[in-house]
Formats: structure tokens, sequence, C-alpha cells
């Protein structure tokens, strides 16, 4: 296996879930940081 | 280390700009600043990327760039677990199962501090009080640890040690300025500055390393060929034995697997759980939609600071081999310095001669102080508040003086100012690793205290404040019992065991002299939670607890 020149899957799992932590917190927040907020709010009691 | 490479005209243009904008700031938040609760938690100027930087960079001190850069140098890629748990646990773990529910009960109760927020949930002054104490006991001795390092750094780099003293002074007077006048806007304001500052800094760091070492690919097999080719003595690396390399994982359970696993990996991420100043920045947002949407930015400025960090900290061994045939270690050590000086000392040299370098050296630098002077305002708001706010409240509560929680703005400021003052204080009296220590001891303590009990509480509709309490004295007998009588590198911190024993810790050939005192206290704070939980749970079924839970 080879991954931009690294063969140990432990450095490249490192690197791999690094970047995949990044897409999934990209992703939850593009998907669920949309029309909810506002109803929230409202039951909070602002 | 010189300042042979550092431009101080253009450094100090930079800086004086940068100050008077940190001060403007400081200006915003005091205009804002209306009441108490805009004073603590600033929800009327809160934004997703506000949130997002401020938590980033409050997370990151300078050592996670050059502490944690440095020990990627002479430790390998191997760091790269670092960067995947400071985003798994502080963004991801922090944000989806204790965000929300921080803010929504936070609100809910009018909690407006992190000692409040456990206070009121379970109708306990004495976890408010508990809390509160160890903010303020156990803090200024980290803010202390975080301004003394960067100022180290900053004059070491720059070559003005001699004036070590008016630097520190300058930085502290400017954070207490700001944090004292703008509270937690100014605070919240000023990070989101500094964390643009370090992603621009950072983010050329890596670009530069790139196109000096050919590229990614190419950078990594020269690291991997530098390996097989020219190491014959470990000790020199500043490693230990079953280090194979920089481009490579550690022997499982090896002297340096241990090193790395349970020292870097393990120690860094759960603490930032219970931290008081991050919980206060869930308690800032306007909305649960806020709080997703700060994800975004968040996880992209964290892995673009850390992850650049510790890709250049392992890669610099290529580029100072190339240079001075030596590895970052054996050329660091060389020259008199110590792990923390890899980073600067990588970044004064690959700009050296650049276009623009001398620009970008005292971009590093202003990172640097950004990286430093973030997590030490968020610090002195939190320690501010906990005196200014919980304690005073709680007294003037048990006084009969007062029914609800201090609305006094100044109070929170006065004790701001003087717990800054304590910490400057601090920096001149305690010794680097004591210091050191008791910031890892503070992280340590918080999350075997406080971690079980503040889940429950966010989790529970009918918070046990008896099963809390069980969790948090356990947790903090067992923490400090293990960290005093056990654990060798925290035992010197208070040499209790050595007074009553003769000797550092209890069993000094054993693996548990090395094992962080977290490993231990936070299980068995969990499983108190959880038992205690289960009796009072089913001793109120049966009818043998009569009384209510709050109080």
């Amino acid at each position: 296996m080879d991954f931009f020149g690294l063969t140990d899957p432990w450095i490249i799992g490192g690197y791999v879930l690094s970047i995949l932590s990044v897409v999934f917190c990209c992703a939850y927040g593009l998907l669920r940081g949309g029309s909810e907020g506002e109803e929230e709010d409202a039951e909070d009691g602002e | 280390m010189a300042n042979e490479g550092i431009d101080l005209t253009i450094f100090g243009v930079m800086a004086a700009i940068f100050i008077v904008i940190t001060l403007f700031l400081g200006w915003y938040g005091y205009k804002n600043t209306r009441n108490n609760e805009e004073f603590l938690l600033g929800r009327n100027k809160t934004s997703p990327m506000i949130i997002a930087l401020s938590y980033g960079a409050t997370f990151l001190s300078a050592s996670a760039v050059i502490g944690f850069g440095g020990q990627a140098a002479v430790h390998g890629m191997s760091l790269l677990w670092l960067c995947f748990l400071n985003l798994f646990v502080g963004l991801i773990v922090a944000f989806l199962i204790f965000a929300r529910p921080t803010r929504r009960k936070g609100r809910a109760l009018g909690a407006s501090t992190f000692a409040d927020l456990l206070g009121k949930v379970y109708g306990s002054k004495g976890i408010r009080a508990f809390t509160a104490i160890l903010i303020i006991v156990m803090m200024p001795i980290y803010a202390a640890a975080v301004l003394k390092g960067g100022v180290n750094s900053l004059a070491v780099i720059t070559g003005l040690t001699e004036y070590y003293d008016y630097i520190l002074l300058l930085l502290a007077i400017i954070v207490a300025i700001y944090v004292v006048y703008g509270g937690i806007i100014a605070v919240m304001y000023n990070d989101a500055l500094q964390a643009g500052i370090m992603f621009i800094g950072m983010a050329a760091i890596l670009v530069v390393t790139f196109v000096t070492l050919g590229g990614f690919t190419n950078a990594v097999g020269d690291l991997d060929g530098l390996w097989n080719s020219s190491i014959t003595d470990l000790g020199s690396l500043g490693v230990l034995e079953g280090f194979n390399g920089w481009t490579n994982f550690s022997d499982f359970g090896s002297a340096e697997w241990l090193t790395v696993v349970t020292t870097f990996l393990l120690g860094v991420g759960i603490g930032a759980l219970t931290q008081p100043q991050l919980a206060v920045r869930f308690m800032s947002a306007k909305s649960d939609r806020d709080l997703n949407k700060s994800l975004i930015i968040g996880s992209i400025f964290m892995i673009v600071i850390v992850g650049s960090a510790y890709t250049v900290g392992a890669l610099s061994n290529v580029y100072f081999y190339d240079e001075t045939g030596m590895t970052s270690y054996e050329y660091i050590t060389s020259i008199g310095l110590g792990t923390d000086f890899i980073i600067p000392q990588y970044i004064l040299e690959v700009f050296h001669g650049i276009t623009f370098g001398d620009v970008f050296i005292s971009l590093f630098l202003l990172s640097l102080i950004c990286a430093a002077i973030s997590t030490i305002s968020a610090l002195m708001h939190t320690i501010g508040a906990a005196g200014g706010y919980d304690l005073y409240t709680l007294y003037k509560n048990r006084k009969g003086h007062l029914s609800g929680d201090s609305q006094s703005v100044n109070l929170n400021r006065v004790c701001t100012v003087v717990i800054m003052v304590l910490t400057v204080v601090y920096c001149y009296l305690m010794p680097n690793d004591i210091i050191a220590k008791a910031t890892s001891v503070f992280m340590g303590m918080t999350a075997a205290a406080l971690l079980p009990a503040y889940f429950h509480g966010m989790y529970s509709d009918r918070p046990c404040k008896k099963a809390a309490l069980w969790s948090i004295g356990v947790g903090t007998f067992v923490y400090l019992f293990f960290a005093l009588f056990i654990n060798k590198g925290t035992s010197i911190f208070l040499p209790i065991c050595d007074l009553l024993t003769g000797q550092a810790v209890l069993f000094p050939d054993s693996f548990l002299a090395s094992t962080d005192a977290l490993i231990f206290a936070l299980p068995v704070s969990i499983v108190v939670m959880a038992v205690a939980l289960a009796y009072f749970r089913h001793t109120e079924k049966t009818g043998q607890v009569a009384e209510p839970e709050s109080s």
C-alpha cells in the first residue's frame, strides 16, 4: 500500500482519519446547520 | 537560535497593528457589554464563525504548534494520531455529545459559567463551589505555563531575551485590558482575529515546506530514505527502543510506543471535554444550528493548524539533514536548544532568503503570540468569573444578602485583574517543570472529577446529586492519590509520599510509576457514578430515600 509515499498503515490511518473527521464535520455542519435553529430558540424561550 | 533571520522593524510594525486592532476589539466588546450575562456569555454578538474560531484558538495554545510540532520532529508522523484525536475528541465528541445539551440546559437554567451550570443542573451549591475553587486554585498555574512558555519562545526567537520581563508584562497588560473591559465578546472576537493569523501563518509554512522539499510524496520518500540509510544510534535522535523511523509507527508495547501513546495521545484528548473555558463557548451559541455550523470552520481550522505543525515537524528532518547533515533533534541540541525550538528554528532557516521571507517569519512569530494569548485570555475570563460570579454569588447567598446570582460586572473585572497579577507572579515563582506538571494535573483532575457528572447532568431528566457527589469525590481522591503516590512524574509536584515513606512513589520500579493518574481515576469515577446512580435510583423506588434530589 502506498499513500503519497507513505507505506505504514498506521501513519496512513492517522492522515485518513484526520481528513475523514474534517469531511464528517463539514457534512454534518452543512446538513444540520439548516433551518432548525429558529424553532430551537423559540423552544428555549427566546 | 539567533535573531539573524528576523527583521525586527517588520515584526514591530506588524505587532503594533495587531495591538491596535486587539485594543479596538476590546473597546468593541466594552460597548456591547451592557450586563453581566453579556460579560460572561455574550450571546448577543456570537455567530458560527466566531464560536468556531474562538473554540479552536482557545483549544490550541502555542504548545500545540511548537511543543507538539517539535515532538513530531523527534517521534515522527505517529503524532498525526494526535491530530485525529484533537479533531475526534475535541470537536466531534465535544460538539455532538456535549455542546447541544450544554447550551440548552445552560439557557434553560440561566447558567452563565461551567460551575454555575453544574451547580444548577444538580441543584447543588457544593458542586458549584468545588468546580469554581478547582478553577481558581489550579487554572492560574495553567495560565502561567502558557504565558511563560509563549514569552520564553518569543524572547529566544527574536533574540530579545534581555527584554523578557518587558515582553511578559506587555502581553499580560494587553490581555488584561481587553478581557477586563470587553468581557467574553472581546475575548471571542480577538480569538477569531488570532485564529485567522494562526491559520494564514501555518498554511504558509506548510506550502513553503512542500515547495522546498519537492512536494509531500517526494519529502516522505526522502524522510523514509534518511531512516533507512543513515541512522544507527537511537539515543542521538531523542527516541527510545522500538522507534521505526519518522514515517512508521513504533513497535507495539515498546518504550517508544508507550511514550507516544500514553503521554502524547491519551493524555491530551480527554481533558479537553471538561475544560470550563471551552464549555462556555457552547453556552455562548445562539442556537444548535450555530453550533452545527461552527463544526465546518472549526474542523478546517484545526486540521490546518495541527496537521501542518505535525507534518512540517516530521519533514523538518529532511531539510536539516540536507542543510547540516544532522536530524532535527541532533541539530537543535547541537546549538544548545530543546525540542520546543525545532519548529521556530526551521521556520527561521527555511524562510531566510526567500521573497517576503521576513514577512512570513514575522507572521509566524505573531501566530505564536496569538496562540498563547487566545488561550490566556479565555483562562483569565473563566477564572475571573469563577471568583467574581460563582464564589461571590455563593457567599452572598449564604449570608442571605442575595437570593439569585450576582449581577456585578465590575466584580468580575476586579477578579480578572487580581488573577492576571497572580498569574504574572506565578511566572516568576514557579520553576518550568512544576508548572508543566501542574497543568497536566489540572487537566487530569477536571476530567477525573467532573466528566461523569457532567455527562450525567447533561443527559438525565432527573440528575442524581448524590451519585454526582460520590463520583466527584472519589474521582478527585483517586486522581490525587495516583498523582501524588504512584506516578513519579506528578509526585514531585507535592512530595507527600517522599515525606511519609522516604521514597518518591510507592512502586518506583513498576509500570504504574510511569502511567498517567487519569488512566486509573477516570474509569473509577465512571464506575462509581454508575454504581451510585443504580443504588440511589433503586432506593428511591423502594422508598428508602424520602428526601428530594435537589436542595
